[in-house]
This record gives C-alpha cells, structure tokens and sequence, in this order.
C-alpha cells in the first residue's frame, strides 16, 4: 500500500492530526521542565563560584592590598577572571587606582562585590572592594542549544513514530475498514453469494474479525428476509391473480340467471297482455329495475377483473377528443353543462383506459351533483414536475374529508342512494394504480363540490414533448 | 321456412329465446346444448342461421365459431352470436372471426325479427304477436 493512500483517509488524517498535537504538547512540557532545571542548576553553579571567589580568592586580593602588591593582586584577579561564567573582575582600592581584568559585559550581567576589610590588632581597615561580574550568555547560550537539540530530537522521533502508528494503523485496520466499506457499497453486494472476507493471514481473530463475521451473518439474513419477501409477493401476485380469475368467472355464472329473470319477465308482461292491473305493473318494474341494477354492478365487476388482466397498449390519444366522445356515451340529463380544457394535452397512452376513467368519474359527477343546482363538471389538466394532472371538477354534494380515500375502496358507498354499483371509483383507483399513477380528491365538504385529479404512470409520456 | 339453429345450453335461455322466437311464423327452431349436439343437427339438415352462445360446456362458443368457418359444409352458414357477455374484445373477435352479428342476451321478439330481416332472411311482411 502506498504511503500517500494513508494520507488520504480521513481515519488517518486524524490520527496523525492527534499524534502531532497530543506528541508536541507533551514535548513542550517535557522540554520546558527540562530545560528549567538545567536553568537552575546553571544559577546554583554561578552562586558557587561566588562562594569559592569569596572563600579563596577574597583572602588573598586583600593580603595582596594590604602588603601592596599590585602584581599579586592581579594574578588573583585573572585567576577569578578564569572561573566558569566570570568575565570581569576589579580591586577599587581605597586610595590608589583601580586594577581590573577582562571586560566589562553590555548586558546579562550580574555584579557581585565583596568589601575589602582588613583586621589588624584589633581594628578593621577598610582597604577597598572586589568587582566580580558574571554573564548569563553562556548559561542562555547553552539552554538554547539544548532546547534546539531536545525538540530536534523530538521532531525526528515524533516524525517516525507517527509514520509507524500509521502504517501499523492502516495495516491493521484502515485497509480493512476500506474493504468492507467497498464491499458494501457495491450493489451486487445483497445479491452475491460472497461472504466478505479479509486479505492476509487471520488466523487471530480481532474486533474487525468480529465486525465482519457480524456482517456475513447479517448479510445472509437480509437474502434470506429478501428470499422469503419475494416468495411471498409471488405467492400473493398468484393468489390475487387467482382470486381475479375467479371473480371474473362468478361473475359471469351469475349473468345466466340474471339473463333468466330478465327474459322471463319480458315474457311475463307479453303473456299479461295489453291490460295488467297496475300491481302486476309495478312488479314488472320492480323485477326490471332490480335486474338492471345488478346487471350494471356485474358489468363494472367484470371491468374491474379485466384491469388485472388486461396488459396495456399505448397510442396517440388526444385527450380533448377523447374527453368529448366518452360525455357522447352519457345519458343526457337535462341542466347538465359540461366545460372541458383546450389544455388537455396529446399522449401516448392506452386509450381504453383512459377512457374508462374519465367515464367513471363523469358518471360519480353527474350521481353527485346537487338537487338544486344544475351539475356543472370541469374537465382540466395542468402540468406538474413534467406530469400532467388530470382533474375531473364538480359543483355536487361534496365529500367530508374522512371518506376521502374510502371513496375509492371497492363497495363503497357514501349514501343510500340505490343508483350505481359503488365500483366506479374503486375502478378508476384499480386503472390508475395499474398504470402507476395516482387518484386523490379534493373537497371543502358537503354541498361544496368535489374535484378528482389523477396522474399517469411512465408508460404514458407526452407526446408533444417528444417533439419539442 | 327459416331453419334457425340455436346453440344454447342453458335450457332458461333457449327456452326463453324459444317463446321470443314464437309470433314469427316462419321460424322453426333446434336447440343443441352444446358444441357436440350441434355437429349432428348441421349434418341433419344445414341450417339457415345458427345463433350461437359464447360460453358453452367444453368450448368456447368463439373456437366453435372459427371451426364453423373452416369446415366446408358449414362455412357459408351465417352464424349470429347470442350472449351476455360484455367483452369488447370478444366482440372484435366475434367480427373477425365472421359472424354476421351480435345480439345480446335477453333477445326480444322484435330484435329478433329485425335481426333476421337483416340477415336477408326474413323478407316483406310478417307476423309478429
């Protein structure tokens, strides 16, 4: 592995980032101590000299003034003037010139002057004072000398531990950690059959061993939840296609019969001639209606099978055409007025469906639409993300927002109105759904109108765009 | 007389399809209840127009219209679909296949009548009950 690869991961670059500030705050401490206690020990040896000047040397400087011996003097002087730190040293006589050695320093300094006393039967004399002066330039010299090599040192071991830190850090972890993050990235990943595993010798296994082996089992729980999940999707998809089979044939058996009743009873008001009673006319009626009624709810029934069935095709349709024919097929109720958009656009889709749908919710406006109003239903269209959202929009009863979705399960009913199968809607849902769109409505509520809107899945793309 | 064959095998709807069918005078009807009673009525006598229901015991009444059209003897026998189904497609298929017409299940004397005029078999003025 290259050694620029471990400065690129971001684990990396914050380990070294850690190594370097945690390694040089202890190397500043560690240095500072260091250095401070050499500091010291510098000044306890300077105050020796002192001591041994006054010990040995004072004596001898004041033996040599008071025996007036400028020579001796001076060879003590240059004897001080030789001791570590010692720099300059001067007698001031008390009255005769100055005798110095050396130079005076400009700065870091310390002066140090011992009198010059002389006891003599019994009297002292005071015979001048002794000079010393001790630079610190050395000392300072010398500790910044030592600080320059202590953090040196530091450097190039903190330089070299880092590099090993990261090296064993990315042997033993990072190009793992990279490992199994790219195994999971990979989309393949859930699918595969193979395990992730790690390169090099694992026969000691550590956490990442651990991690791993976590992942494996994890990853072959998931196949397994997917295996079972998809079992259990086609065994639904089997079930409900089975389930739409067999409605489709009950609903054909019971058509035979309906057919019966219907055909017997045509005969019944032939055989009763030109003047049934009024009560045999009633009975008639009531037979006719009741048949009628369930002759519509088979007929959606069976359309509502054949969306199951049915596999869509898909054609130019211009939807303003279309809309216009399916308000053709609606039985003409007076006062009904209807406004359809010019917006409604050309598409690609499966025409009869479309077509279904609108017809649907045409018939839910007009069974709707309000005693003493005349129903007025908007067909509309406008645009949204690049899908069109058709809208069916009417002056009726209204809907209360709880039975907002419930309207379109199958069945359902929301009043006791006989009329209709309650299939419509759950028809237009089922065609919906199946071309991957979406159904809703909204409604402020009763008496306040209702509108429909509805999307179209991907098979159906706009033509116009196309061409745009 | 019209030689009428209706191939029906629910008995309430032939005999329903029979009292419809009564006030024309010049109708004479057999009923096959299914696809293997019909092949020995043909081969009885060929029938004028053969009004056959879709959904029948073993076959279905579209297989029975295509193997019409194939065979020889029968294919010139105009055959009218008599159902209640709701299936366009099986509508399109009815047409394609060469039916001359489709009349929906409960049949009345007078669709009946106008039907057959249509056919080309019923001609000028006739009774109606």
């Amino acid at each position: 592995m290259k050694f620029r690869q471990f400065l690129k991961g971001e684990l990396n670059k914050e380990l070294l980032l850690k190594i370097l500030l945690f390694s040089s705050a202890i190397t500043f401490l560690v240095t500072g101590l260091n250095l401070y206690s050499d500091y010291r020990a510098d000044l306890n040896e300077l105050s020796r000299t002192f001591e041994k000047i006054e010990k040995s040397y004072v004596n001898i400087v004041r033996q040599g003034l008071w025996e007036m011996s400028p020579k001796r003097i001076k060879m003590q002087l240059e004897g001080i003037e030789r001791l570590p730190d010692i720099i300059y040293a001067k007698v001031e006589p008390t009255n005769s010139p100055a005798i110095s050695v050396g130079v005076v320093p400009s700065s870091e300094f310390q002066t140090k002057e011992y009198p010059l006393v002389y006891r003599h039967k019994g009297e002292n004399y005071e015979l001048g004072k002794l000079i010393v002066m001790a630079s610190y330039r050395e000392i300072y010299q010398k500790l910044y000398g030592r600080a320059l090599l202590i953090f040196g040192m530091q450097g190039v071991k903190t330089f070299f531990v880092s590099i090993f830190i990261l090296l064993i850090v990315g042997r033993l972890i990072t190009r793992h950690l990279e490992t199994i993050a790219a195994k999971l990235k990979s989309p393949h990943f859930l699918r595969s059959k193979s395990a992730i595993s790690l390169p090099g010798n694992r026969k000691k296994k550590n956490e990442l061993d651990q991690v791993v082996e976590s992942l494996n089992s994890l990853k072959s729980n998931l196949q397994n939840a997917h295996e079972e999940q998809e079992n259990l999707i086609k065994q639904l998809n089997r079930r409900n296609s089975d389930m739409v089979e067999f409605l489709y044939t009950i609903t054909h058996d019971l058509k035979g019969p309906l057919v019966s009743i219907q055909g017997h009873n045509s005969l019944m008001k032939k055989h009763l001639g030109n003047n049934p009673t009024p009560m045999q006319q009633e009975l008639l009626k009531r037979v006719d209606r009741a048949v009628d009624q369930m002759s519509d709810q088979l007929k959606e029934l069976i359309q509502l099978c054949k969306v199951g069935r049915k596999e869509f095709s898909t054609e130019n349709v211009n939807v303003f055409t279309l809309v216009n024919e399916v308000i053709e097929t609606i039985p003409k109720i007076p006062g009904v007025r209807y406004r359809v958009s010019r917006n409604l656009p050309i598409l690609e889709a499966d025409r009869e469906s479309l077509f279904q749908i609108f017809q649907a919710l045409l018939e839910n406006a007009i069974k709707f639409s309000r005693k003493d109003l005349s129903p007025l239903i908007e067909v509309g269209c406008h645009e949204s993300m690049g899908n069109h959202i058709f809208s069916v929009r009417d002056n009726g009863l209204g809907i209360p927002p709880e039975y907002h979705t419930k309207v379109f399960d199958i069945f359902q009913r929301l009043d006791k109105n006989p009329e209709g199968s309650g299939l419509g809607l759950a028809l237009v849902k089922r065609i919906v759904e199946s071309l991957g769109g979406r159904v809703w409505l909204e409604s402020r509520g009763l008496n306040k109108g209702s509108t429909f809107f509805f999307t179209l899945g991907e098979t159906m793309t706009p033509v116009l765009e196309e061409e745009a | 007389m019209i030689d009428l064959l209706l191939v029906e095998d629910n008995p309430d709807h032939a005999w329903i399809f029979e009292m419809e069918a009564q006030p024309i005078s010049q109708l004479k009807i057999r009923v096959a209840g299914m696809a293997d009673e019909m092949w020995p009525e043909i081969a009885k006598g060929i029938p004028d127009v053969i009004f056959l229901d879709l959904n029948l015991p073993g076959a279905s009444g579209l297989d029975i219209l295509a193997e019409l059209k194939t065979r020889e003897f029968s294919k010139e026998i105009p055959v009218c679909i008599h159902s209640s189904s709701e299936l366009e497609e099986d509508k399109r298929k009815a047409e394609i296949l060469g039916a001359v017409g489709w009349l929906d299940k409960p049949i009345s004397t007078r669709v009946l009548s106008r039907n057959l005029a249509n056919f080309g078999l019923l001609k000028g003025n006739f009774a109606i009950g």
